[in-house]
Formats: structure tokens, C-alpha cells, sequence
């Protein structure tokens, strides 16, 4: 955990992994993952592996939504029950491989590590969010709140 | 009950395969490809569910019967479509609820 400062200046805890505490908590999850349901770990990622560990782990993925302008992905949290993904359809074009790429990585992250946060918090009637989801933008990487 | 899109995904899953791995094998009459978004709205229930003969590939690449995709499309298989008389048709139907284990909805003339 990090402490940061609300726009008041207010301590707010934030989950905060270091760069080399990301790479030992994320590679054993993909090895393990190829290992078990893949063969095998082999490199480079198959992006179908991410995409395969993304629906494993999230109630929805949708590949080719309809996204405005800019907006490569998002994934909706939700108190009751895992993560939805979705991802621009514009990503499905050969050329932008290697950003669906990123932007599934990016994605599955917040299925990893901050759904279960959601999840878990939902459990307590004080703790519980106000609104039911809670939206991560893939270009600015930070909440929007929605109804 | 479960949608078509959703048994499909479920199959496809299962089956440990991805929307763009199913799409890749899967051939329209004139042998074009499938496109994956097209896979993928046929899954999310935005579109109908796909012609006969894409059921019955899906349900050999999936290892699903291809009647319980039928079933859930709200469609016959085609060898069932025949020209059956009245009294056979009522008692295959009678046969079809009692293994669903349902009941004939309201009063029939």
C-alpha cells in the first residue's frame, strides 16, 4: 500500500506495487496458467493465452466493443460478482496487435489484482462502494465513477 | 434459461478455445472464414443464432451435441423436420416435457 493525498490532502491509502514486485507476482501467474491449460510456458505470449486468462477470470470479455475515440478498453468492477472486459474493436486489426497486446495485459491486470479488492469490500455494508461498478479507463488508467 | 449466446460461450470455454481459434475454423457455405466479431455478437445475443450448417460445425469443434445448440436457438434439427401426423407429433412433444421435467403451459383446445 501507498499513501497518497486526496484533492483536499486527505491520506488515501492506494494499492502500489514496485516495478520488480509486479514481474515476481505476474510471470508466475502466466507460467502457471500456460503450464496448466497450455502445454507449457513459451515465449513470446501467445495473445490468445491473455485473452484465454482474461475470460478464466472475468464474467465477461467482450473483444470487439463499440469504445469512443481513444479508448482502448475498460473493465468494470463489481461488488457482487468478477469483472467485465472490454476491448475496442478496433484493436482486432492486424496492425495493432502488438496494442491489444497491451491493452489485454493492462486489462487482465485489474482482473488480477483490483476485482477481488472490489469484491472483498462489497462484503462489509460500511465498506461498501457507493456506486454498484466502478469503471477503469484504459487512457487515463484511473476511476470514473458510474451509475 | 440459458441464451444461445450463452451456451455458446460456455461450450467455448470449456472447450478451452478462444473467439478468434473457433472463428478460424469455422467456414460459411461458400467456404468463406467467419469473422471473430461475429462469433463474439452471436455470443453476447446481439445477433441471431448462426445458419444450420455453422451449428453443426460449432458443435463438432466444441464437442457440444449439436441438439442442444439447436435446442437453444429455439430450432429443430433437420432431420427431425418431417411430415409428421398430428398424433405423433403431440406425443413426441408429450415425450420432450416429460424428460424436461415441465409441464404443458395452459389449456390447449
Amino acid at each position: 500500500m501507498k499513501v497518497l493525498r486526496d484533492p483536499l490532502g486527505r491520506p488515501i491509502k492506494r494499492l502500489y506495487f514496485k516495478t520488480e514486485e509486479l514481474d515476481d507476482r505476474c510471470e508466475p501467474i502466466i507460467r502457471e496458467f500456460m503450464d496448466r491449460r497450455s502445454g507449457g510456458f513459451s515465449l513470446p505470449i501467445p495473445t490468445d493465452e491473455i485473452i484465454r486468462m482474461i475470460e478464466a477470470d472475468a464474467d465477461d470479455l467482450d473483444m470487439y466493443a463499440d469504445l469512443p475515440e481513444g479508448l482502448d478498453g475498460f473493465t468494470e468492477f463489481f461488488v457482487d460478482r468478477k469483472p467485465r472486459v472490454q476491448v475496442s474493436a478496433r484493436l482486432s486489426d492486424p496492425r495493432y496487435e502488438n496494442r491489444l497486446r497491451t491493452t489485454l495485459g493492462h486489462e487482465y491486470g485489474h482482473v488480477w489484482f483490483h476485482a477481488p479488492l472490489w469484491r472483498q469490500f462489497g462484503k462489509h455494508p460500511d465498506r461498501r462502494p457507493a456506486t454498484p461498478s466502478w469503471v477503469c479507463h484504459r487512457d487515463t488508467s484511473c476511476g470514473r465513477s458510474r451509475k | 434459461m440459458k441464451t444461445f449466446g450463452q451456451v455458446l460461450t460456455e461450450a467455448r470455454k470449456g472447450a478451452g478455445l478462444t473467439q478468434r481459434e473457433v472463428a478460424s475454423r469455422l467456414r460459411r457455405e461458400d467456404g468463406r472464414p467467419v469473422d471473430p466479431p461475429y462469433l463474439n455478437a452471436v455470443e453476447h445475443d446481439h445477433r441471431y443464432p448462426p445458419e444450420d450448417h455453422l451449428i453443426e460445425q460449432l458443435a463438432k469443434i466444441l464437442g457440444i451435441s449439436a441438439d442442444v445448440l439447436y435446442f437453444h436457438a429455439n430450432r429443430q434439427p433437420a432431420d427431425v423436420k418431417t411430415e409428421g401426423d398430428q398424433a405423433r407429433v403431440e406425443a413426441a412433444y408429450r415425450a420432450f416435457r416429460k424428460v424436461l421435467g415441465v409441464k404443458l403451459a395452459g389449456k390447449r383446445k
